[in-house]
């Protein structure tokens, strides 16, 4: 907490904001994820308003950062006060502090050149440049539960259930207007209880900031929370587990209806 | 009809030397200790009971399997399947019955659990919550009526005092019933105490078992109207209106005051009462000539003679009236406690502090042996309340509603009126196919809230009508259980209860629809 309100504090001012910020997190069976930031960055200019933004790095990452969309941007991985972010930037006006800290993180990313594009020097949010999408693979999202086991010092949730937590906190130094969380399941998977989220609804709100779909075959959750402002956070917390069908109980049930139905006919014995 | 033997009322008056046989018949139907509620009744089932049984619990199993191994549907989570699954489970076999209804409430409590549905803590924490409690202490405060003859004096003296013609007999209980249900949440108790009431004066106007008149079927039904229908003008008129109550301020994040839901309630029910009261008697069951005055040569003096042998007011009699005036007072006031005290007394803090005083000893009124509470009501509540808060909870109503509102094509756009216009019928007449009110407010007011607060409206607009007809449960003899002990009489057939009953939910539905656009208004209850 502390450290985000440093990097509220010395950040990038506040001056533009980011229409829209989505945050897609694609799971793998074994724990690791795609994860994907589309951000929309046209907003109008602002005067003095110092380059790049930092989005939040919850997790380690793997491989390159790919860009897609606007062009001459940077991606690169930074680390500040021991939590670590994704630095977006101008090509030109790569922030100094950016340090890739990893050995397995690359270098910066650059996206595909564009001789118009590369040459502000300004701050992309207030650029009007359009659109942006970061890839990148997380190693890490979830342990599975063979992972729990092998470790040994953690306990392995009941009736099979693997822990999920993911929180976004709004380090961009913009206010975003339009943020969402989507992640989708394992095909296989599905979400056992939604345990924790936030934002939680005002009493005026006339519905849930959350809801259940899919993403293509596999489940996934929406967090779709009114904008954030600078050091909002969005954040869930869900159980997941494997589907399966209860083999052994639905026999049960069947026998014991079968059971029911010759013992207790009325008339009968 | 329950047949429970119990010893005598030791308060109950003793007949007197020489005294008519009759007054001693009497004194034994107003001996109100021989009907205890903590006792579950011994009933034989019909024939369609015994095959409803057999094939509920089956039946019930099915579903369940059903439920929990299709492919978790989009939207849903694996504890809302499981949640949705038992709930219908449960629901078959609460209506069919092929297991006590509050044991089915323990295997939903336990499957909740076992089915990693809702977690244990929060599962056993329902039976905490202020709901039971409130009616756990009602019971306990409607115990000193019945110990003290409270009720039977009051009975007695409004029956006596306006009973003179059969419109005024009529009246005179449709007068008990509104001043028991403010007292008496239980509606089942308010029909055995006055039912023995009900059963002189059917006599005295000569309608009987063998050879019912249109006198005994007004005066049953107007009972049975009465009993359920008062209910619904206060908030604590029954354990279901405490439900809702507690959906709304739990779903809804909504406070319900109780004189909110008084000044909501009692004005739709007294007006539909007061058109029941002439649309049996002037026109459904027109009375005869021979019908109109008693059958029995001082028949009313009888019942005068019954409250004068109880002599004046009894000092524990006094005790029980300052009781519940205190507690009454506090339900009543609720409002202004804040500005009064600097803080609230909940309605189940009120109760609390009037059975605290009950059982206090010197002071009190009752031993701990003598408070009659049935505590397999409160399991049965506990087990329904767990059962819809988790529905709610793993969001398997949200996508129940959502299912409901796509279907309906219902959207924002949608028309109010509309809405309230359909929950209103939904809510009324869905009681025709459900034996539990308890379970008609925990499966549509949920639902209700939820189709409001999607729709961007305040819970509370449509969900506090909606539960103000909770307790009209008046269409059928298996609607609710004072309708099955007053059937149970034999003054009346299935048809006259249908007909008067959805005739009267038919006056109380246009009654609403007045009401939502002029009265509820006014007290802000709809925008």
């Amino acid at each position: 907490m502390v450290v985000v309100l440093a990097l509220v504090l010395t950040g990038p001012a506040a001056r533009g904001e980011i229409p829209a910020l989505h945050e897609v997190i694609e799971l793998a069976p074994d724990g690791s994820a795609r994860v994907a930031y589309h951000l929309q960055v046209a907003v109008p200019p602002a005067a003095g308003a110092p380059t790049g933004l930092r989005l939040p790095l919850p997790f380690a990452q793997t491989g390159p950062f790919l860009l897609e969309g606007a062009t001459g941007w940077t991606a690169s991985r930074t680390e500040d006060g021991g939590v670590a972010f994704l630095d977006l930037a101008p090509a030109a006006t790569q922030t100094p502090a950016t340090t890739p800290t990893d050995a397995a993180a690359p270098a910066p990313a650059t996206a595909p050149t564009d001789a118009a594009a590369q040459a502000p020097a300004t701050n992309p949010i207030d650029a009007g440049a359009g659109s942006i999408t970061v890839r990148f693979d997380a190693p890490h999202l979830f342990k599975t539960r063979e992972e729990i086991a092998a470790g040994g010092k953690e306990k392995p949730l009941p009736f099979g259930d693997i822990s999920l937590a993911h929180t976004f906190v709004n380090t961009s130094g913009h206010a975003i207007a339009s943020f969402s969380l989507v992640i989708a399941l394992p095909e296989g998977f599905i979400f056992q209880a939604l345990d924790e989220y936030s934002p939680k609804p005002g009493k005026s709100d006339p519905g849930f900031p959350y809801r259940f779909a899919r993403l293509g075959e596999r489940h996934s959750l929406e967090l779709l929370p009114p904008p954030l402002r600078i050091g909002d956070r969005a954040s869930v917390k869900a159980r997941i587990r494997e589907a399966s069908r209860p083999w052994l109980l639905l026999v049960a049930l069947a026998a014991l209806a079968l059971a029911w139905l010759l013992r207790f006919r009325p008339g009968g014995p | 009809m329950s047949h429970v033997t119990l010893a005598p009322s030791p308060h109950a008056p003793r007949p007197l030397a020489g005294e008519p046989t009759a007054a001693e018949e009497l004194d034994e139907l107003l001996d109100l200790d021989r009907h205890k509620l903590s006792v579950i009744p011994k009933k034989e089932p019909t024939p369609g009971e015994r095959w409803m049984k057999y094939f509920g619990l089956p039946g019930g199993l099915l579903i369940f399997a059903l439920l929990v191994s299709v492919p978790t549907p989009t939207g849903l989570t694996g504890a809302g399947q499981a949640v949705l699954a038992l709930f219908s489970m449960c629901l078959v076999w609460w209506v069919t019955e092929p297991i006590a209804t509050h044991v089915t409430s323990l295997i939903l409590i336990a499957g909740l659990v076992l089915m990693n549905a809702w977690e244990q803590d929060k599962v056993l924490a329902v039976l905490g919550l202020d709901v039971i409690w409130l009616n756990i202490t009602a019971f306990i405060l409607s115990s000193i009526l019945v110990k003290t003859n409270l009720a039977r004096r009051l009975a007695l003296t409004m029956f006596v005092a306006f009973g003179g013609s059969a419109v005024q007999t009529f009246g005179a209980f449709l007068g008990v019933q509104l001043v028991l249900a403010a007292f008496i949440p239980a509606t089942a108790a308010r029909a055995v105490m006055t039912l023995p009431l009900m059963m002189v004066a059917a006599a005295i106007y000569g309608s009987t078992a063998g050879q019912p008149t249109n006198f005994g079927r007004n005066l049953f039904l107007l009972n049975l109207l009465g009993i359920n229908i008062f209910s619904s003008a206060f908030m604590t008129g029954s354990a279901a209106n405490l439900n809702a109550v507690t959906f709304m301020e739990s779903m809804g994040g909504e406070k319900i005051y109780y004189t909110t839901w008084l000044l909501g309630g009692l004005p739709v029910a007294l007006i539909t009462m007061l058109a029941a009261w002439w649309l049996g008697p002037g026109w459904l069951f027109p009375l005869a000539e021979k019908d109109r005055t008693p059958h029995i040569q001082g028949g009313i003096d009888a019942l005068r003679r019954q409250r004068d042998r109880m002599g004046p007011m009894s000092f524990a009699e006094k005790k029980a009236a300052v009781l519940f005036g205190f507690v009454l007072i506090l339900w009543t006031t609720d409002q202004f406690h804040l500005s009064l005290f600097g803080f609230e007394i909940e309605a189940v803090i009120a109760a609390l502090l009037g059975a605290i005083i009950t059982f206090l000893p010197g002071v009190g009124l009752l031993q701990w042996n003598e408070a009659d509470i049935p505590w397999h009501l409160m399991i049965f509540s506990a087990g329904a309340y767990a059962g819809g808060m988790a529905l709610d909870q793993s969001g398997a109503a949200r996508w129940a509603i959502e299912g409901v509102l796509g279907f309906f094509h219902i959207t924002r756009e949608t028309p109010f009126w509309a809405l309230y216009a359909g929950a209103m019928a939904l809510m009324i007449y869905s009681h025709l196919f459900f034996t539990s009110k308890t379970m008609r407010t925990m499966i549509i007011i949920p639902f209700v809230i939820l189709t409001a607060k999607t729709l961007g409206y305040k819970a509370s607009s449509l969900a506090l009508p909606a539960a103000f007809t909770i307790d009209w449960v008046v269409g059928l003899p298996i609607s609710a259980k004072p309708n099955v002990i007053l059937y149970t009489t034999g003054q009346y057939s299935v048809v006259d209860n249908l007909k008067f009953g959805v005739l009267v939910c038919t006056v109380g539905y246009l009654v609403l629809l007045l009401a939502g656009a002029t009265w509820f208004r006014f007290l802000g209850i709809i925008p």
